[in-house]
């Protein structure tokens, strides 16, 4: 039979929980301050002082790695997903000097090709989508004429 | 050198699978983006009964490097393992067994993981054991193979390893090399050159031909001959963590049906790992030099196989992890980085571990010091943690014996005791960031070794018991009906083709 639940607080569960709240805490953190300190306000005191101000070493680490190869962080546990960091990074106008080598196995024509067959398919994808105000007025509108129809029957 | 150079001249030294892998790997990867593999090969340290035992990420591996499976298992006389079979017989304080699958057990029941409801299910009185619910397990006990399809694929992962000649498998792997373009060198011995920044600048090969390049990997094993004899790169011991500090390696016959599995044989003084394949069936046995001699060892292994033995070899284990894998302008992969048990076959799967991290961070010019700070980050987790999977082996097995005794009394790594705290306390597995071994497997060895949760993630209280039972139900027949449709493990080794080496 199952045992009786403990009335207590199990101390077990409450280090995996630190542990857990930890590594989820410390990685929205970076996130979140990488918006302040990559900036380029020069002049302007709250954001020179986010600019220089001292960083965690986990954050420094992940700038590291971009700025010499454009690498990602590689963590699979993580609120912000490996696009919103590349979102970030290159919308906050950090440089990557480098690349990943794997990259150099397709010769730079293949490469511009590829790239603009994509963003010409992103383009044909949005041009055949209704836009939002049309979306919404239909959407709200269907709504109401199902909801009319529930209370008829 | 310019810094602003690609940095286009690799050059590996090592022998047998280290090498071999790894050179196929960064050429196969590589090649096109214009780097040039040399591979120095030492000679072989292999023996005609060393059978590679792998783990099922390696598929994958090998399809990247263009490897073709039926191909591949016919050159190595190679077989299929769906797991490992745990069996403790008499004389070890009780008889259990179970098996560790590389696949899923059990589908999730209303969105809720599947273990915690088998676990309170046990609790009320369920008296199906946790591996009747595993596709691979029930599949390999009636010696099928699994072929995946559209409703395996739905119910969860059913995944695979191999067991190959190891002989072969280097053989075909330095063909396929060859075929690269990979220039290759015999050489009995090739020491470093350093340069005044104190990198590798060269290889000097017997004295003689002298082998410029860029950067230079260590696959020379356990010799560590670049970076540990070199550049003096020392090892942080693993020894505290483990009872088992030799191996017997030696061959058995062939089974007259090829087992689908590897099995591993608990005796007092240590256990014996059968890994059948078309040819012959490779026997490993562990154990401790200071609970058993060489001939007392041979004697358990040849016991626990209930076969004649041949091609008898003994070798030490002084498990170990190097404290930098890349130093300077020299990468270690395989066993020149880190030394493991031989406990769930852990080594061709660390070596790819080290290769493909590699090819993820591999230098686009000279300067790489940021690439090689990451590379020893994540190695040095990567090892950790299976590093703790194997200690979980140790430090719960419920065996009579002294080895056993000797390994419940080891360290045992910070990670992995709060590992076993949170599963015993609420049958969870803390999700950790580079882990080889799936939740699946750790429940498979918690349950397997007796660890009994106290509590279960009060979530799946909402579901009515009912429901367990048909879910139960459904998966038990999903499991039945599967399993017949299979062909035998032979019958499908027959239809590849068989090896013209077994």
């Amino acid at each position: 039979m199952p045992r009786p639940r403990s009335a207590g607080v199990d101390t077990r569960l409450v280090n995996e929980f630190n542990r857990l709240n930890e590594m989820q805490y410390e990685r929205i953190r970076d996130f979140l301050i990488l918006h302040y300190t990559a900036n380029r306000r020069v002049g302007e005191p709250l954001w020179d002082y986010t600019r220089s101000m001292p960083l965690p070493d986990s954050l420094v680490h992940k700038l590291e790695l971009f700025r010499s190869r454009a690498a990602l962080p590689s963590h699979r546990y993580g609120l912000f997903a490996r696009e919103s960091w590349l979102a970030v990074l290159v919308g906050q106008g950090i440089v990557a000097g480098g690349y990943d080598r794997l990259a150099d196995a397709f010769p730079l024509s293949v490469l511009e090709e590829r790239l603009s067959e994509f963003r010409n398919r992103i383009q044909t994808n949005v041009d055949a989508m209704t836009s939002h105000d049309a979306f919404i007025a239909n959407y709200a509108q269907a709504m109401e004429i199902a909801n009319s129809e529930v209370a008829v029957a | 050198m310019s810094t602003a150079q690609p940095l286009s001249r690799v050059v590996v030294m090592g022998r047998d699978v280290d090498l071999w892998l790894c050179v196929t790997a960064i050429s196969r990867a590589l090649g096109p983006a214009g780097v040039q593999v040399t591979a120095i090969a030492l000679p072989t340290r292999l023996r005609p009964s060393d059978i590679s035992a792998t783990l099922p990420p390696l598929e994958a591996f090998h399809s990247k490097l263009g490897l073709k499976e039926p191909s591949l298992i016919r050159a190595t006389a190679g077989s299929y393992s769906l797991g490992q079979n745990f069996v403790a017989g008499f004389g070890v304080g009780r008889t259990s067994h179970f098996f560790h699958a590389w696949g899923a057990y059990g589908a999730p029941i209303d969105g809720s993981a599947f273990f915690p409801c088998w676990l309170k299910a046990t609790r009320y009185g369920l008296k199906l054991s946790y591996q009747d619910f595993c596709l691979n397990a029930v599949a390999a006990k009636n010696g099928r193979m699994l072929l995946p399809d559209e409703a395996t694929s739905a119910f969860g992962r059913t995944d695979y390893g191999y067991h190959m000649q190891t002989m072969a498998y280097a053989g075909y792997l330095k063909s396929i090399a060859a075929n690269l373009g990979v220039k290759i060198y015999e050489a009995q011995i090739g020491l470093a050159e350093r340069d005044e920044t104190g990198s590798i600048a060269a290889l000097i090969l017997d004295g003689s031909l002298r082998i410029e390049g860029e950067l230079f990997v260590d696959a020379t094993g356990p010799d560590a001959i670049l970076i540990g004899r070199s550049l003096d790169v020392p090892t942080d011991s693993w020894r505290p963590y483990f009872s088992a500090d030799r191996v017997l390696a030696a061959r058995a016959p062939a089974f007259t049906k090829t087992p689908p599995f590897a099995e591993i044989r608990i005796s007092g003084t240590g256990w014996t790992a059968l890994h059948p394949n078309q040819a012959a069936t490779g026997v490993l046995h562990a154990y401790s030099s200071n609970i058993s001699s060489d001939e007392a060892a041979l004697e358990s292994a040849s016991a626990a196989s209930a076969a004649k033995l041949a091609d008898v070899s003994f070798h030490p284990v002084n498990a170990c992890v190097r404290s930098k894998v890349w130093e300077g302008n020299c990468v270690a992969v395989g066993g020149s980085a880190c030394v493991l048990d031989p406990i769930h076959d852990v080594d061709v799967h660390a070596l790819q571990l080290g290769i493909v991290h590699l090819l993820s961070l591999f230098p686009v010019t000279g300067q790489f010091a940021v690439e090689r700070a990451e590379y020893n980050r994540i190695m040095r987790r990567s090892y950790e943690r299976i590093l703790d999977f194997q200690c979980a082996f140790y430090a719960l097995a419920p065996f009579d014996g002294e080895f056993w005794q000797q390994a419940r009394g080891q360290s045992v790594p910070q990670p992995l005791s709060r590992k076993i705290d949170t599963f015993r306390a609420r049958a969870q597995i803390g999700p950790m960031e580079d882990e080889t071994f799936l939740p699946d497997s750790w429940q498979a060895i918690f349950v397997g070794l007796g660890v009994t949760p106290e509590s279960w993630p009060p979530t799946i209280d909402r579901i009515p018991p009912n429901r367990f039972r048909e879910e139960f139900h459904r998966t038990l027949e999903f499991i039945k009906g599967k399993v017949l449709e299979q062909p035998t493990h032979d019958g499908y080794l027959d239809s590849i083709g068989r090896s013209s080496a077994a």
